[in-house]
């Protein structure tokens, strides 16, 4: 796998290499916009995570600290630093509240119940849910009911610090303004019930609330509709059974909420016969304070209550409503981004899925047709045939490429083309005295120009172009001619194999190239669209190559390009298992990453370059129809949407069922492991090296990621990608097997 | 021999006034059109079993002036307008984030 400078001038001159550090815009771009999608999960973490339904109750705690009169009084409590007061309805009077709305299939529907009977009634909302919907919050509102304030995210507030539960306040007073232009001063504290049940834990967040304006709304009757328990037992438990005026709990959110809209329907027309009125529950408070005369109400206030509701200690309205404004957006950002990556991690699971069924099953029949007793691609191919080494600056591996070609079972012909190399290198290769080589030395022209001079100057019908870092095994050249006996292939795929196992980062490549080259291959083979024939071992009928066009630098993937040029000449591009050859990876991350950039950048770019190919007919449009659409999915959009697994990953264990997504993420790996242990044993190579698999999970991944996206900007902004010299020690053949390279 | 191919070409034939030929006669009466068809040997060019370098630099055409690869602009125009839009992006996506947690932070 030799990497090439190539430089923006027609200079013969190889560039010098630039390595002062700068942060480019385009980090800073990018910088902002991970930051932009951290703000948004969070905020939608924040808006949904905490988020519980009442039936979550908490046990109750000690009542030593609860004013006596508090428990047996009223639903109805204002309390403040000085005293507090609780208030009944008067008799025969109900409020209907609902807890935990607005919810879009629910709320409708009781809504159209309280219409149906002309009742008002109170809404406690939950802030995230105005925030999701303000329209159902302003048609509460239009339709002569009133809204109350139960928090925006329902949590337990006796376990949040003082400053989170007037942020849960004044969040859901900001989305009521923001949905309806009023305020509301009632509260309901989540998971209450009856005053009977407030516990030393709640009476605190009672006096709280009064101390900041509002009315803590509890109830006289709890229709525990949340646990379903039918419509009989719903209507029972919301009627009062002495007549005393009440404020009656229900649901309108938070579950299957049809046995209350049932309850509703038969509950009020015979609650009304029975001569009942119903009223919101601030009228009601209005009423119970007027009928109530001085000390009659269950009162130790020092100042008695008055008819006005308390005002809540918010913002004016104005202000108010831009802040509801920029909460209300961030929460329906949040939720149409998560919406829309959910989608995405859908259809790259499915995607994903399919993908792996189809390698696993297609790798596995074309791997048995191919070791078949019966299989041939025809007579044994023994003529010579001209091998092209284009080499710049490969000193440290050319003479072992250049002597495993001499040593091959097969007659060649080997032309190493030198492009203006600095080091030394073709007087490495002249100096090795070797016969059927020659050096040929070109103006620094790019490993395109190479190639092409390596192609002119050669003189076998069948050319075989090898990189200068990989050594070939003795037997690869003779077993990658073969094909060419079936007259209609063009050009044959090596078996490439890292031979510098000697990095973790040279490890990962090597199950890639493994996983590469006998799944992904094999099935590419079977669909006629091999989209590469590696530089590191490739066979070409110079038939192909001219009809192709040659090598081009219009792409930085050249081989890549051509492939995809003999494909659209209408020939058969086929892999060769048997034709195995070492090549030496780059070995640190950023050798990495300037390697996969040219990678990733240069297929772009030939995918760009040959998308007429859609549009080819006959045999020569096979190509376009199956290969690009292919390669497009599953090398461009499919790698640039993974990252969404590791995002979720996050999420889901920051803020989701931490069990669940590790149990997920572990059979997304089980599923990965599986198939590289396919990929292994259809390559022979010992499974041991899959202990690195979950590793590259974390690290290799995600910096493939990065480089995609890297070229994709480098794409759009249309610069010149400058290639760089990788680091080169020689070590091809390091961990090929003792006797594979003798 | 050698040199008559390259002196007698075929363009300095077609200019030439019938009748007053530049192809000077050999001696032998053969003109050099037929010199230019005489085959050339079939020898492979560079396949002897012995390492030759060749140095080619003076001998190859000075390479075509690169087109512009794909995806490529040099003018940079593209890039001007792709970086005056990430950076525009990216300064409102800061400025709504800002807003929102100031909007929030005032209710703390």
């Amino acid at each position: 796998v030799t990497l090439w400078v190539r430089s923006g001038t027609s200079s013969a001159d190889p560039p010098v290499m630039k390595t002062r550090f700068r942060f480019p815009p385009r980090f800073f771009v990018a910088v902002v916009l991970i930051f932009l999608l951290i703000n948004l999960l969070f905020v939608e973490a924040y808006a949904n995570a905490r988020f519980a339904p009442d039936q979550d109750r908490q046990p109750m705690n000690s009542q030593r600290r609860v004013p006596a009169d508090a428990l047996t009084g009223g639903a109805l409590i204002r309390a403040d630093g000085a005293g507090h007061a609780s208030y009944r309805l008067p008799d025969r009077t109900l409020a209907l509240t609902f807890d935990d709305g607005p919810d879009p299939q629910w709320t409708p529907q009781v809504l159209q119940v309280l219409r149906r009977h002309q009742v008002p009634a109170t809404f406690f909302v939950v802030g995230s849910q105005v925030a999701r919907h303000p329209d159902l919050a302003r048609r509460l509102v239009a339709e002569g009911n009133e809204l109350g304030v139960h928090t925006f995210t329902h949590p337990v507030l006796g376990d949040l610090p003082a400053w989170r539960r007037r942020t849960e306040y004044a969040q859901t007073q900001m989305t009521i303004v923001h949905a309806t232009g009023v305020h509301t001063r009632l509260l309901r504290l989540p998971y209450s019930s009856g005053p009977d049940s407030i516990d030393d834990i709640n009476w605190p967040l009672v006096t709280e609330a009064g101390r900041l304006g509002y009315l803590s709304v509890f109830s006289d009757a709890d229709s525990r509709d949340w646990a379903r328990p039918g419509v009989d037992a719903i209507v029972r438990s919301s009627t009062p059974a002495d007549g005393r005026g009440a404020v009656v709990l229900l649901h309108d959110s938070g579950g299957d909420r049809s046995q209350t809209v049932r309850a509703l329907d038969r509950m009020i027309p015979a609650l009304r016969q029975q001569g009942w009125q119903f009223t919101t529950v601030s009228e009601g408070y209005r009423r119970a304070v007027a009928a109530a005369a001085p000390g009659s109400a269950s009162s130790s206030a020092s100042s008695p209550a008055t008819v006005v509701l308390p005002a809540p200690a918010d913002a004016p309205a104005a202000v108010e409503g831009w802040h509801g404004t920029a909460l209300v957006g961030a929460v329906q950002a949040a939720d149409g981004t998560v919406a829309v990556l959910w989608a995405l991690l859908i259809a790259v699971g499915v995607l994903t899925l399919i993908r792996t069924v189809l390698l696993c099953g297609y790798a596995i029949g074309h791997a048995r047709r191919r070791r078949s007793p019966t299989w041939s691609w025809g007579p044994p191919v023994t003529e010579p045939v001209s091998v092209i080494v284009p080499a710049w600056n490969e000193r440290e591996g050319i003479a072992g490429t250049v002597t495993s070609l001499v040593t091959s079972g097969h007659d060649v012909e080997v032309v190493v083309v030198d492009d203006a190399s600095t080091d030394g290198t073709a007087a490495v290769v002249a100096a090795l005295n070797l016969p059927g080589v020659r050096v040929v030395r070109v103006p620094w022209g790019g490993k395109a120009a190479a190639l092409n001079a390596g192609i002119a100057l050669s003189t076998h019908p069948i050319v075989i172009m090898v990189d200068g870092d990989t050594v070939v095994e003795p037997e690869a050249i003779h077993r990658l001619v073969q094909p060419f006996a079936d007259p209609t292939v063009g050009a044959v795929a090596g078996n490439v194999k890292v031979g510098n196992r000697t990095t973790m980062v040279a490890r990962w490549q090597h199950i890639e190239y493994v996983i590469g080259f006998n799944l992904d291959r094999r099935l590419y083979e079977t669909f006629d669209c091999i989209p590469t024939v590696p530089g590191a071992l490739g066979g070409f009928r110079r038939m192909a190559l001219l009809a192709a066009g040659g090598v081009t630098d219009d792409t930085l993937a050249e081989d890549t390009d051509l492939t995809i040029a003999v494909h659209r000449a209408g020939w058969r591009v086929v892999y060769e298992e048997s034709a195995r050859a070492w090549t030496e990876a780059p070995a640190t991350v950023r050798q990495l990453w300037l390697q996969r950039h040219r990678w990733s950048y240069g297929t772009m770019q030939a995918l760009w370059k040959h998308r007429g190919g859609l549009r080819d007919l006959g045999r020569p449009g096979r190509f376009g129809r199956r290969g690009l659409p292919v390669l497009a999915l599953f090398t461009v959009l499919l790698p640039l949407l993974a990252p969404l697994v590791d995002i979720f990953a996050i999420y889901g264990f920051l803020f989701l069922d931490r069990a669940q997504t590790v149990v997920t993420w572990l059979a997304v790996l089980v599923l990965q492991v599986l198939t590289g242990a396919l990929a292994f044993r259809l390559d022979k190579e010992p499974l041991r090296a899959l202990w690195a698999l979950p590793l590259q999970q974390i690290v290799y991944r995600q910096l493939m990621y990065a480089v995609l996206l890297h070229s994709l900007v480098t794409a759009a902004t249309g610069g010149r990608l400058r290639w760089q010299k990788l680091h080169r020690t020689g070590q091809a053949a390091q961990s090929a097997p003792a006797g594979h390279l003798s | 021999m050698r040199s008559w191919p390259v002196v007698n070409s075929l363009g300095a034939m077609g200019k030439a006034i019938p009748g007053e030929s530049l192809i000077p006669e050999r001696p032998d009466g053969v003109r050099a059109v037929a010199v230019v068809r005489v085959p050339r040997s079939r020898a492979p060019v560079g396949v002897a079993r012995v390492p030759v370098v060749w140095e080619l630099t003076r001998r190859l055409p000075p390479p075509p002036p690169p087109a512009a690869p794909v995806f490529v602009d040099d003018t940079g125009r593209r890039g001007r307008w792709v970086a005056v839009a990430g950076a525009g992006t990216a300064l409102l996506v800061l400025a709504l984030v800002a807003v929102f947690w100031l909007s929030q932070a005032v209710h703390l």
